[in-house]
């Protein structure tokens, strides 16, 4: 046991230096997303076989050393599927996250600074978007413009505004009477020069954890889109997608479940653990206790 | 006869840069009638001590070793439930910040309550008498609800008075008090020292008292050490230290305190136009509670060259004020004359020239700076947005500001967490320097930091007046500080000023009473200087703005009559000063020339 | 106690009004919903006076403002309109979901607040532990994984592999208690990892900071035992910001139904969403979007006032 409760034991109970732990914690989850950025790239041409092809082999075919996760319901390669399916996630994902955390942020720091009725105002439009869940608001905007690729970046992207404007909001709060604030207002600077040029750097490592938050939140939201048959069409390899088509066999052939099942969540829980380890990145600070 | 002997304590934290030694073998005894006061300005180690002393491991230790012994029990190897036996009943804590140490959740009463269930076997409504016992002996009002309060319900002099019942509500052997005063004004701090002092009297305990101020320090021990960098430079009884100091942190620390009687050199203050001319100045903050008057029909003259002292507690307005001068708050009514023309309000108005001439200096050396960025590149933004100056020009400019401060020009590649509180505060002040202004404004400047380092920057300031010729209006608490460096001062209490004038003048003797408590209660680094005792009773409150009459009426000493609480007080002049007060300056001169001065001594 | 009583009032009205624009944006994403309704209703052999009789009955042919007034105007008196595709209303369509969803959701926040709670405050407690490094991981996978990929994962080993417990839930004939709480274990599960990990880890959080702080430290100088510091000093300032965390899951819920319930055929009121979208039912599509989107704001609110009922600091004069 450790902390102040057991450190009143008066026993041994010393606490180690965190350094080194810390780094592991940032590098395996970066690792883990490194391949599968790569796999996004070069997932096609190294896969074995055509991802939208059908019978590649005997439909339900089990793992094996020619179709390594087996065959799904329409013969299709489960393994090839997979990795072609990396790059649509990837880069509908990023894209969306840049899209929405981009203005989210943008519009929350601005809104955070001014204060005022024009902050009023749009903290109450965030919280007019914010009372629907994500995943319905997406679904609703998604039926209504059809489901592309574009408009599921779109509707993301539009998802996210108000969460990420609220975040920049709360990290820009604290900081709008800082010294370093008057003295810029001091010397004449307008609000524009001192949300972009003097507040942004300094809030922009919770933005940068944000985004990963956002980023990981995207995946989820994609791939649950397209597990409820609302996101990437067919015939491009969708993950969410594949879980669905093969759900109802899933007694019999687990395989065309459970690979994009570990895939997506093997990513998603990689993009989370760097967002941890960004947030707890802080050395802890010894100063105060002398 | 020996109550505590600590010997070759050493207590070291681990960081991710390697352990950090906070206590140095350090060794010293305490009898069961003294009262230890630790010296040490932040990073000296003494909470760390204070902890030690317990046998309390805080989190993040990494190495104890030495021995603490209490009445014969060896606090370091002692098992937890032995340690809790003693830890409230025989050795109790004061801790610094009450608002941070009392738990905000729960009711002070049963804060006090919980640590008398825990060491007596008492019913509920033996605890309740004893938590009645405890107020009073702390001159809490009975019969108030104050036990059935939380914490930030509370005044700061208030929750201090708690956390001293709590600590005494067993009547341990000793006491550690850490920093028990730092965060309360002075004149709550005198009272609450003169609390100490009395509980001393009627209870026999040991204390070891910790305090970063000499002042203080001199009025509470019998005997002193010397804290820095971990380790005990110095010990002796409380006039050896002040008259004879042996070691060179000592004579350093001694040196660096402004003493009453000793004064700047003149500023040359140059007759005519003053640079800044207030006059009637409102301001107003609306709260939960209704709107604060925080600035009340407050005039304010600076004249060309001077340095203008504004002193006063928390509350009296006098950092309102100087905001509302610089244009970050926008008063409700009243002018300012700036350099001959009218002032805009709000600084966003305020054209180049008068941005250039105005510039401030601000209290907390830890925000003034912008963390993300390098010294030199807040400096050049600075340079470009008030002088145009980019480029070569610009580097060379920086590097002048710089040294114009004392530190070396390779300081402009640092970023300000590498830098120390004085140094970041020194980049301040080059900063506010850049363009020469004409009139300084400083909010606190020094409050924030350690002692040693208040007097180089002091001087630094000072050094930087006489050269530009500028003028200052100068904003402290500290009566100390302003004393020393103002040629003028204002004295403020909530919201209006009180009196005014030649800072010589007051060195002689204050005349309104509130000025007197002041100075009464400034506590002097000269344990052979008795403190005149002019204590204020009650609180202060926000509720005394709004009724009529003199505003300080409600504490006032000298309370001549019923005219006090209905008719507000005339102007009254005396020889180079002006206070608002019912007496009249002959009459007032003669009841306080009956009261000894330091002042009057020196 | 006034204070308390005026702000929830205020922040009902605010609830009201939030609520009255989102009825608005719901009812301005779906009126863009491409495809004829009238044409939907009848069928592509319908003539162009029937469809034209259709949309008059229907309102359709009014500008968008009326409509928007008529509809509200039903809302208020409790008619939610006439589902297109039962042909039914649709408070009756939506009543037996709705009471399937609400099983569903209260056994998940009774699994998972007792437990997140309990393993938030040994976690903080035994922090930097096994138990702790553990547990934390655990939740991490949890929290971070889509519903779905849990469910999926979960059906594969328990349903697939061990064959302990069936793969679908809810459908069809008469069944005895005992297989319908079995056939539940799985989405509730599913449905309360993802509200079981946020709230450890919010009171984990808490707890620690609280842990942390000075006032736990005097405490524990003057002598006070361990529980009586945990549990009068530690947990009434740590279980604050959880309380907030406990409320929002119930609307985090709304979104996880959805998909659990789409994964394992489950007939509430989530699967009925997707179904209102796919078949264009325009009015249920609406009813729903209008219930999750009041329980996430009572939710909300509920997590505000326990906020300020509980922090005695949070809005007072101070």
């Amino acid at each position: 046991m450790t902390g102040p409760v057991a450190s009143a034991a008066g026993h041994v109970a010393l606490d180690k230096p965190e350094g080194r732990r810390w780094r592991w914690q940032m590098v395996v989850p970066a690792a883990v997303v490194a391949v599968y950025l790569l796999t996004g790239l070069v997932g096609e041409s190294v896969a074995p076989y055509s991802a939208t092809d059908f019978n590649t082999g005997p439909p339900l075919a089990p793992p094996s050393e020619t179709h390594l996760f087996g065959t799904d319901g329409f013969g299709r390669d489960v393994f090839s599927r997979v990795l072609v399916g990396a790059r649509t996630i990837l880069l509908l994902s990023l894209s969306a996250t840049l899209l929405g955390v981009g203005a989210g942020c943008a519009l929350g720091l601005v809104s955070g600074y001014r204060g005022g009725a024009v902050d009023e105002t749009v903290m109450r439009l965030v919280d007019v978007l914010l009372a629907l869940p994500g995943l319905l608001l997406a679904m609703l905007i998604l039926t209504s413009l059809g489901p592309s690729s574009l408009n599921l970046v779109l509707a993301i992207g539009f998802v996210f505004i108000p969460k990420s404007a609220r975040i920049a909001r709360s990290a820009v709060l604290p900081l709008r009477n800082a010294g370093y604030v008057e003295a810029a207002r001091l010397r004449g600077a307008g609000w524009a020069s001192i949300v972009f040029a003097e507040l942004l750097p300094i809030v922009l490592p919770q933005l940068a954890v944000e985004f990963c938050l956002r980023f990981a939140y995207a995946l989820l939201l994609i791939s649950s889109l397209g597990f409820l048959g609302f996101g990437v069409q067919p015939p491009t390899p969708d993950w969410g997608l594949m879980i669905s088509e093969a759900r109802n066999y899933v007694t019999i052939a687990p395989w065309p479940v459970l690979f994009p099942a570990l895939a997506i969540g093997l990513l998603v829980v990689a993009v989370n653990a760097l967002a941890d380890a960004l947030t707890s990145s802080g050395e802890r600070r010894v100063e105060q206790y002398l | 006869m020996t109550l505590l002997d600590v010997a070759h304590l050493n207590v070291g934290y681990a960081s991710a840069r390697g352990s950090i030694r906070a206590v140095r073998d350090v060794s010293f005894s305490l009898d069961r009638d003294e009262v230890l006061g630790v010296v040490g300005e932040s990073g000296s180690g003494k909470s760390t001590l204070a902890h030690a002393l317990m046998g309390y491991r805080m989190r993040g230790t990494s190495m104890l070793e030495g021995n603490v012994t209490f009445d014969g029990i060896p606090l370091l190897r002692c098992p937890a439930q032995e340690l809790r036996k003693i830890w409230g009943r025989r050795i109790a804590m004061v801790h610094q910040n009450p608002l941070a140490s009392l738990t905000p959740t729960m009711r002070v009463g049963e804060q006090i309550a919980e640590t008398i269930r825990q060491h007596r076997n008492v019913t509920a409504a033996e605890a309740q008498s004893a938590v009645a016992a405890s107020l009073r002996a702390v001159e809490l009002p009975e019969g108030s609800d104050i036990a059935r309060r939380y914490p930030h319900q509370l005044s700061g002099g208030q929750r201090q008075r708690i956390t001293i019942a709590i600590a005494l509500s067993l009547e341990p052997d000793l006491m550690i008090l850490d920093e028990p005063t730092t965060n309360l004004d002075a004149t709550t701090e005198a009272v609450i020292l003169d609390l100490l002092e009395d509980i001393r009297s009627r209870i026999r305990m040991a204390m070891v008292y910790i305090s970063h101020n000499l002042g203080v320090i001199a009025r509470v021990a019998t005997r002193v050490a010397v804290m820095h960098a971990g380790e005990i430079v110095e010990t002796g009884t409380v006039s050896q230290i002040f008259t004879a100091p042996a070691h060179s942190y000592t004579r350093a620390l001694l040196k660096s305190l402004p003493r009453p009687g000793i004064a700047k050199p003149k500023a040359r203050v140059i007759a005519g136009e003053p640079v800044l001319a207030a006059a009637s100045i409102r301001k107003s903050f609306g709260r939960r509670t209704g709107t604060v008057r925080a600035v009340c029909g407050v005039s304010l003259q600076v004249p060309r060259g001077a340095v203008v002292g504004l002193v006063g507690e928390s509350g009296s307005g006098k950092s309102t004020l100087l905001r509302c001068i610089a244009g970050l708050e926008r008063p409700e009514s009243g002018t300012i004359r700036y350099l001959g023309s009218d002032l805009p309000a709000s600084v966003a108005e305020r054209g180049a020239h008068v941005l250039r001439t105005m510039q401030m200096v601000f209290q907390d050396p830890e925000s003034t700076l912008n963390p993300s960025l390098a010294i030199g590149t807040t400096l050049r933004r600075h340079l470009i947005a008030l002088k145009a100056t980019d480029g070569a020009a610009a580097r060379l400019a920086v590097d002048e500001a710089l040294r114009r401060v004392r530190l070396d020009p390779a300081y402009r590649a640092r970023l300000p967490r590498e830098l120390s509180g004085g140094e970041k505060q020194r980049v301040a002040i080059a900063r506010a320097f850049l363009s020469a202004p004409e009139l300084l404004l400083c909010d606190e400047p020094l409050s924030s930091l350690d002692v040693s380092v208040q007097a180089a920057i002091c001087r630094l300031l000072l050094d930087l007046q006489r050269d530009y010729g500028t003028s200052y209006v100068f904003v402290s608490h500290d009566l100390a500080i302003v004393r020393y460096m103002s040629d003028r001062i204002v004295v403020m209490y909530l919201g209006e000023v009180v009196e005014e004038g030649e800072a010589g003048s007051f060195d002689r003797h204050p005349l309104h009473p509130y000025t007197e408590a002041l100075f009464s209660a400034t506590p002097i680094p000269d344990p052979a200087a008795a403190n005149a005792r002019v204590r204020l009773k009650s609180q202060i409150s926000d509720a005394d703005r709004e009724r009529p009459g003199c505003i300080f009426n409600a504490r006032c000493h000298r309370r001549k009559g019923a005219e006090c609480a209905e008719i507000a007080p005339p102007w009254r002049d005396a020889g180079g000063r002006r206070y608002r007060c019912h007496w009249p300056p002959s009459e007032l001169a003669d009841q306080q020339g009956n009261v000894a001065h330091p002042a009057a001594r020196g | 106690m006034n204070s308390l009583a005026r702000f929830v009032a205020q922040r009902l009205a605010l609830l009201v009004l939030t609520l009255f624009a989102v009825s608005v944006l719901i009812f301005t994403i779906t009126q863009l919903l491409p495809g004829d309704v009238a044409t939907m209703i009848l069928g592509m052999q319908a003539t162009p006076q029937d469809l034209a009789t259709l949309r008059t009955q229907l309102g359709l042919d009014q500008p968008a403002l009326v409509q928007f007034w008529r509809w509200l105007g039903g809302v208020l008196h409790g008619d939610l309109g006439m589902s297109t595709r039962f042909h039914r209303p649709v408070v009756e369509v939506l009543a037996p979901p709705l009471e399937k969803s609400l099983i569903l959701g209260l056994a998940g926040m009774a699994f998972a607040v007792p437990m997140g709670l309990a393993l938030g405050l040994l976690c903080a407690l035994r922090r930097d532990s096994l138990l702790d490094v553990t547990v934390s991981s655990v939740t991490m996978f949890a929290a971070a994984m889509p519903e779905f990929v849990t469910g999926g994962l979960l059906i594969i080993v328990f349903s697939t592999w061990l064959g302990w417990l069936p793969p679908f839930a809810g459908t069809g004939s008469a069944r005895t208690v005992v297989q319908s709480v079995t056939e539940l274990i799985l989405p509730v599960l599913a449905l309360s990892f993802v509200i079981l990990a946020y709230i450890q880890r919010m009171m984990r959080a808490s707890v620690s900071e609280v842990l942390d702080s000075a006032f736990v430290q005097a405490a524990l100088l003057k002598g006070l035992d361990r529980r009586r510091v945990i549990v009068a000093h530690v947990l009434p300032g740590a279980l604050g910001p959880t309380l907030s965390v406990i409320a929002l899951s119930i609307g985090w819920m709304a979104g996880g139904l959805v998909i659990v319930e789409s994964l394992f055929g489950y007939p509430g009121i989530g699967r009925m969403l997707v179904f209102a979208i796919r078949n264009r039912d325009v009015p249920l599509l609406q009813a729903i979007s209008l219930v999750v989107a009041a329980v996430y704001a009572l939710a909300n609110l509920a997590a505000d006032v326990g906020q300020r009922a509980l922090d005695p600091r949070v809005g007072s004069s101070a």
